[in-house]
């Protein structure tokens, strides 16, 4: 084996390069490729940002997704909590591209897959996971790395454009996530609705798309078109609904009515209306200007206070109740109280604050006014549903109030206790009370009252009436055009033929006035004539109230029963005897045979007086007159020669009253005499004779005085004027002899009338008189009748007191010379006396018309005529002994106390009289009776004028055919009789006197029933429910308008049937959509069947 | 018996001889190449160690990735996980499937590390005095080498469960970026593994033989 030897190996030195492998470049180009990838990661990352979500389901670290416009432009890279756990942080990475346009401005929002009525969205998320959706606009902007996301998507998402208002409702007509749909297409989206922060509205935010958002302006107004409606009109029934999208969903849309407002800006508040009609009626009933909000709580029980509820103030509709809530108060004790709090919306026009600053105008206005009294309270605003209003009243006395500014939400206005009627209590109580009326007697008793009525209607006599009173027209129809009236004219003529004649009369006088002393019987009457015109100066002052006072005192007196007078002053008469033989009836003779010796006296100066007459020879005058006294005492007896006759007839009617059936009548009388006796028999009647015996006394020096008075006259030369009167009553007389030549046969007219009535029967008069007798002794013995001699006894004290009066007034004029003034008096009354004369020259012509009218009156058949007063003595019988007629003693003694009293005043007056220098007035006085004497002469003057009327008048009546007048007046007295004496008529006053007391018994129910309060409640209650109406009637109009508005919605709808209208459209469009959806569902049903797969991918 | 280490053979360059690594041929040193299998002879690889530690150092840092990264990205239905290796031995081991989760946590963490460590110890132990003998390291290196070839099953895992469970939307299953790291590492790994010359492992012997007795040599 060989050595190879020891081969020296050394390693060789070699360079570093040599020592390097180059598999190095390996690890140097992974670490190279590692630092690359890293930096290229870290550089292209974009900024961390962080979204804080209230939740955040689905979102998963690395996985979820940020998406700008549904592209990922960011990862979810952490989720995390704020610190106080309170909202979770999302972290986000976003990529560097889009981080400069993520700035303040950026929303963020989590899209989830949602189910709605609208359709299905999110729909990719239920696979792929929910994602971020981010929103940002396309200007770079101030980087921001925190934001707050939004809880749903906002409204304008993905680049859409569009204007942004807020729908505002009080009603429940706004719900959120809506379309917002005009003329059938969407064309806007309502937001999430909340409620405001006052609590009292709802708010939803909306959206309108561009280029649709022009169809907005400031005056649009949106409505609720969820549903449908349904209307029927003149053309049928119409079921109307926008689209059947918002018949599902619900939906508003909106209209403007009136165009030329401004377009509506971002952020412009709108109201939602229930429906369309309320819609369009706010356009015309708008508020002009902002409103002034104000608070108002109220107690008790509110039910019937709604919504739109009016807010008046002094009955001016001024606002309205927006709003309603119940709030929970503590009262003073600290008990908890639920109250209802209001809110009034009040316009400021309506109380006249306008522009700018309007509503604390009117604010401030409501504070002062709140000071003073003005309160808010409940009031009833509708009778019939109990609808309340707020009413704004001043009252005088609220207590302390004043407005709450500083009360939340709005400030409070104070109120006070509700004036609520409650009507339906009231009218349940009157229908209680009217159901508790005896209804059906009274209903029985018109009944009956009907029933009789219905038969004496339908008597025969009713039925005869108006026969009757045709018969009494034909008659009048005759009377006016008889021949007698027809004649009137020439009887004029007469009458101006006797005036003529009066004339001639005149002329003779005035002769005989100029023979004699004119001139200073001119200054006697001139001198009269002066002092009776300042008489009549005097007197006129008087007059009308002395007028008034006569007139009155007419008016009573025809009031007066004279019969049932004349009755019981035939009564006293007949005891008047009793009286005459007292004690002082029986000094009465001495007292006249004083009298009598004063008439001796007089009789002696009269004496004397006749002698001057004689002197001058008078006698010769004297004897014309006695002449003519002689002749008219002849014809005087050429009348008398009838007269026994007459006697005959009236001895015969005696015959017949004396077999009349007297007995009962003289008991009756005897009773009427017996309350007489009583009241003749009182002290008061018993002290007349010795007022009588005074009076005489009286009379007795007042003769005396008459005595000197006549003297006096004797003394003035009177017995030349006398003469003249004697002259002028001579030929007075001369007339009356004329006069008198009729006599005879007027009396045989009366024999003949007499004859007639000793025919007639007169039993049943007495018979009725008998009843009258008994009334009136009933009125006797009554104490107003027992009380009335006192009265006359006063009375004749009265007079007494007068006739002294008068005598001291004689003596005065005696004392006066007033002769002769008296004989210018007397010189009067001769001129009188002519005239007088003329007068009777008319007189046998009146005698002789007598005498026809008696001869009529005899043809006249008296017997009926008797029947018939004894038909009216009966009902005289019932009026005697009627209530009334027992009242009139008191009302006669009332007249005997007026009596009294005037007497009274007369006797103070003459008292006055004499005191003042009477006297002279008296003289005076008697010159004006000298004057008033001339007067008469003219007056009298004029009688042959009436004489000659009456004449005329009575020749008419002669002429008048009173026996057909009779058988008429007869005719209607039986239809009268029958009728009143028919059986329905007897019955009438007890079913009257039924229905009375009925009537009666309901007066009292009534007033038992405090009906009246009721009623008056109830008129309250009609009387509010008034004003309301008047309110309602302010309304009105508006309700016109709405009723309008319904109609025409009514119009639209029957056109709505033509070819193009709305509903057709809306039909077309619900149908076109229907066929689209189902096109839709056909394609998608091929799809599947095609690629059953697609399901599962998506595609 | 005789201690092997201890032993000095005459070794191949000291015959002035060199053996050609790929056919075993022995060859004068001054031939450049292997007449036979034409592969270049060298007596030492002198770059050795440097190629060890640099495909050494990029596997590890292929490794790292390869566990930060998901290895199987599942899609289900409704979802999407992505586990990594250690993350799905800890998934499998809540579904109670410890057996599999031990298999896929050795062969996938504990070989490809423990390879690393026996890498560089192997590296290092060329020049400093070691605890393992000579034969030891021999052996490990062995077994580096042989194990290599397995260390790819999770890569195989992977590839199958990709290939067979693609049911579209309802499951499917894709590699995820780790598995390439992993089989690159595994790769690095190999050639790192590779490229030691166990030769090295002896000459120490040598020298510290000739060096006490100089009769020793290398065989």
């Amino acid at each position: 084996m060989s050595d190879p030897g020891e081969v020296k190996v050394e390693p060789a030195r070699r360079s570093l390069w040599d020592r390097v492998s180059i598999v190095w470049l390996v690890p140097l180009a992974a670490l190279a490729i590692a630092v690359g990838v890293a930096w290229n990661n870290w550089a292209d990352r974009g900024p961390l940002i962080t979204v804080y979500f209230d939740d955040a389901a689905g979102v998963e670290t690395r996985e979820t997704e940020l998406r700008y416009r549904d592209v990922g432009v960011g990862v979810v890279e952490d989720v995390g909590f704020t610190d106080d756990l309170d909202r979770v942080a999302v972290h986000i990475r976003l990529e560097k591209q889009v981080a400069p346009y993520v700035d303040e401005a950026a929303q963020f929002w989590i899209v989830e897959p949602e189910v709605t009525t609208q359709g299905v969205t999110g729909l990719d998320t239920v696979l792929s996971g929910v994602y971020i959706e981010g929103l940002w606009d396309t200007r770079p902007g101030q980087p921001t790395y925190e934001f707050d996301g939004l809880a749903s998507a906002p409204l304008l998402a993905g680049g859409q454009e569009g204007l942004q208002i807020i729908l505002r409702t009080s009603g429940d007509s706004l719900t959120g996530r809506v379309p917002l749909v005009y003329r059938g297409v969407e064309v806007g989206q309502v937001g999430e609705a909340v409620v405001s922060l006052d609590g009292f509205t709802v708010e939803a935010p909306a959206v309108i798309y561009a280029p649709y958002d022009a169809l907005v302006t400031e005056e649009t107004r949106f409505w609720d078109t969820s549903g449908f409606s349904f209307s029927v009109g003149s053309g049928g029934a119409a079921v109307d609904f926008e689209s059947l999208a918002s018949l599902i969903v619900g939906g508003l849309t909106f209209d403007t009515f009136v165009s030329g407002a401004p377009l509506a800006e971002d952020g412009a508040v709108f109201d939602v209306y229930d429906d369309e009609s309320l819609a369009r009626s706010s356009v015309f009933n708008r508020a002009t200007g902002p409103e002034l909000t104000l608070m108002a709580v109220f107690d008790g029980n509110v039910s019937g206070l709604n919504v739109g509820a009016a807010v008046e103030l002094d009955g001016l509709r001024i606002g309205e109740v927006s709003a309603i809530n119940g709030i929970v108060e503590r009262d003073d004790q600290g008990a908890e109280q639920v109250r209802l709090q209001a809110v009034l919306d009040i316009r400021p026009g309506r109380i006249g604050f306008e522009g700018q600053g309007a509503p604390e105008a009117a604010l401030n206005y409501l504070i002062d006014e709140v000071e003073s009294g003005l309160r808010a309270r409940l009031a009833t605003g509708n009778i019939l549903t109990g609808g309340l209003k707020v009413q704004l009243v001043s009252l005088p006395d609220p207590g302390p109030g004043a407005v709450d500014l500083e009360a939340d939400p709005y400030p409070r206005i104070p109120t006070v206790a509700s004036d609520i009627a409650d009507v339906a209590a009231s009218a349940q109580d009157t229908l209680d009370r009217i159901s508790a009326l005896p209804i059906e007697e009274i209903l029985g008793s018109v009944q009956s009252v009907l029933d009789s009525t219905a038969v004496l209607l339908a008597s025969q006599d009713t039925q005869a009436l108006p026969e009757e009173i045709r018969g009494i027209l034909s008659d009048v129809r005759q009377i006016t055009s008889s021949d007698e009236l027809q004649a009137v004219p020439g009887q004029v003529g007469d009458v101006l033929t006797e005036l003529a004649g009066a004339a001639g009369e005149i002329n003779a006088l005035v002769t005989a006035l100029e023979e004699q002393d004119v001139p200073g019987r001119l200054l006697g009457a001139i001198d009269a004539v002066e002092a009776t015109l300042a008489s009549v100066d005097t007197a006129l002052a008087g007059a009308p109230a002395l007028i008034d006072e006569v007139t009155q005192l007419a008016a009573t007196a025809g009031d007066l029963p004279l019969d049932e007078l004349v009755t019981q002053v035939t009564g006293v008469a007949a005891s008047a005897d009793a009286l005459l033989g007292s004690e002082a009836a029986a000094a009465l003779p001495g007292r006249i045979g004083s009298l009598t010796a004063e008439l001796e006296a007089t009789v002696a100066e009269a004496r004397a007086l006749v002698a001057g007459l004689n002197e001058q020879g008078g006698p010769d005058r004297l004897l014309a007159a006695v002449d003519a006294a002689g002749a008219a005492a002849t014809s005087l007896d050429e009348a008398l020669a009838g007269v026994p006759q007459v006697v005959e007839r009236l001895d015969a009617v005696a015959a017949q009253v004396q077999a009349m059936e007297l007995q009962a009548v003289s008991e009756r009388l005897a009773g009427v005499l017996a309350s007489a006796d009583a009241v003749i028999s009182s002290e008061d009647v018993q002290a007349i004779p010795a007022r009588v015996t005074a009076i005489a006394t009286e009379l007795e020096g007042a003769v005396a005085e008459a005595n000197a008075l006549v003297s006096g006259l004797n003394e003035g030369g009177g017995a030349e004027r006398v003469l003249a009167a004697v002259d002028q009553a001579g030929a007075a007389a001369a007339s009356l002899d004329t006069a008198l030549q009729g006599v005879p046969g007027l009396i045989e007219r009366l024999d003949a009338v007499a004859a007639q009535v000793g025919a007639s029967d007169i039993d049943g008069v007495v018979a009725r008189l008998e009843s009258v007798l008994a009334s009136a002794n009933g009125i006797l013995a009554t104490e107003s009748a027992q009380a009335l001699p006192g009265q006359v006894n006063a009375l004749a004290a009265e007079l007494q007191a007068t006739v002294a009066e008068a005598r001291a007034l004689i003596s005065g004029i005696t004392a006066d010379d007033g002769g002769a003034r008296l004989l210018a008096a007397v010189d009067s009354a001769a001129a009188a006396a002519a005239s007088l004369d003329a007068a009777l020259a008319g007189v046998p012509q009146v005698v002789e018309r007598i005498d026809a009218v008696a001869a009529n009156l005899q043809a006249a058949d008296l017997a009926g005529a008797v029947a018939r007063l004894d038909t009216l003595l009966a009902s005289a019988d019932a009026l005697v002994s009627s209530e009334t007629t027992a009242a009139l003693p008191a009302d006669l003694s009332a007249l005997a106390d007026e009596l009294s009293a005037g007497i009274s005043e007369t006797r103070a007056l003459i008292a006055d009289f004499s005191g003042q220098g009477g006297t002279g007035r008296l003289l005076a006085a008697i010159d004006s009776a000298g004057e008033a004497a001339g007067a008469v002469e003219e007056a009298v003057a004029g009688v042959p004028q009436v004489v000659s009327r009456i004449d005329g008048v009575v020749a008419g009546a002669e002429t008048v055919d009173l026996q057909g007048i009779g058988d008429s007046l007869e005719q209607l007295l039986a239809s009268a009789d029958a009728l009143l004496s028919g059986q329905d008529t007897q019955e009438l006053p007890g079913n009257l006197g039924d229905a009375l007391t009925e009537l009666r018994l309901i007066l009292a129910q009534l007033r038992e029933g405090g009906a009246v309060e009721n009623a008056n409640a109830t008129l309250a209650s009609i009387r509010v429910a008034a004003d309301q109406l008047a309110t309602s009637l302010d309304t009105l109009p508006g309700l016109i308008t709405q009723a309008n508005t319904v109609l025409g919605t009514t119009g639209a709808t029957v056109e709505a049937y033509g070819e193009n209208g709305a509903l057709a459209r809306d039909l077309r469009a619900a149908l076109r959509e229907v066929s689209q959806a189902a096109e839709n569902i056909a394609r998608l049903a091929r799809t599947l069947e095609r690629q059953p797969n697609s399901l599962i991918l998506g595609r | 018996m005789r201690d092997l280490g201890k032993d000095i053979a005459l070794t191949a360059r000291d015959a002035g001889l060199v053996a050609c690594t790929r056919c075993q041929r022995v060859w004068p040193m001054a031939e450049d190449r292997c007449d036979r299998c034409g592969a270049r002879l060298a007596s030492r690889d002198t770059g050795s160690l440097s190629r060890v530690w640099a495909w050494w150092c990029v596997g590890v840092m292929a490794y790292i990735p390869a566990n930060l990264w998901p290895m199987l990205v599942t899609r289900t239905l409704m979802s999407e996980s992505e586990d990594t290796i250690v993350g799905g031995v800890i998934e499998l081991m809540h579904h109670d499937a410890v057996g599999i989760a031990i298999v896929i946590l050795v062969a996938s963490v504990g070989i490809p590390v423990a390879k690393f460590i026996a890498i560089a110890y192997l590296a290092l132990s060329v020049r400093r005095v070691t605890l393992l003998s000579a034969h030891r390291r021999q052996q490990l290196y062995e077994i580096v080498e042989y194990i290599g070839r397995w260390s790819m099953i999770d890569v195989f895992v992977v590839a199958i469960l990709s290939a067979l469970v693609q049911l579209n939307v309802v499951a499917s299953v894709n590699p995820g970026p780790a598995s390439l790291a992993f089989a690159l590492s595994v790769i690095f790994t190999m050639l790192s593994a590779q490229a030691f010359d166990p030769r090295m492992i002896w000459d120490r012997i040598e020298e510290s033989a000739r060096s006490e007795g100089g009769e020793a040599r290398p065989a």
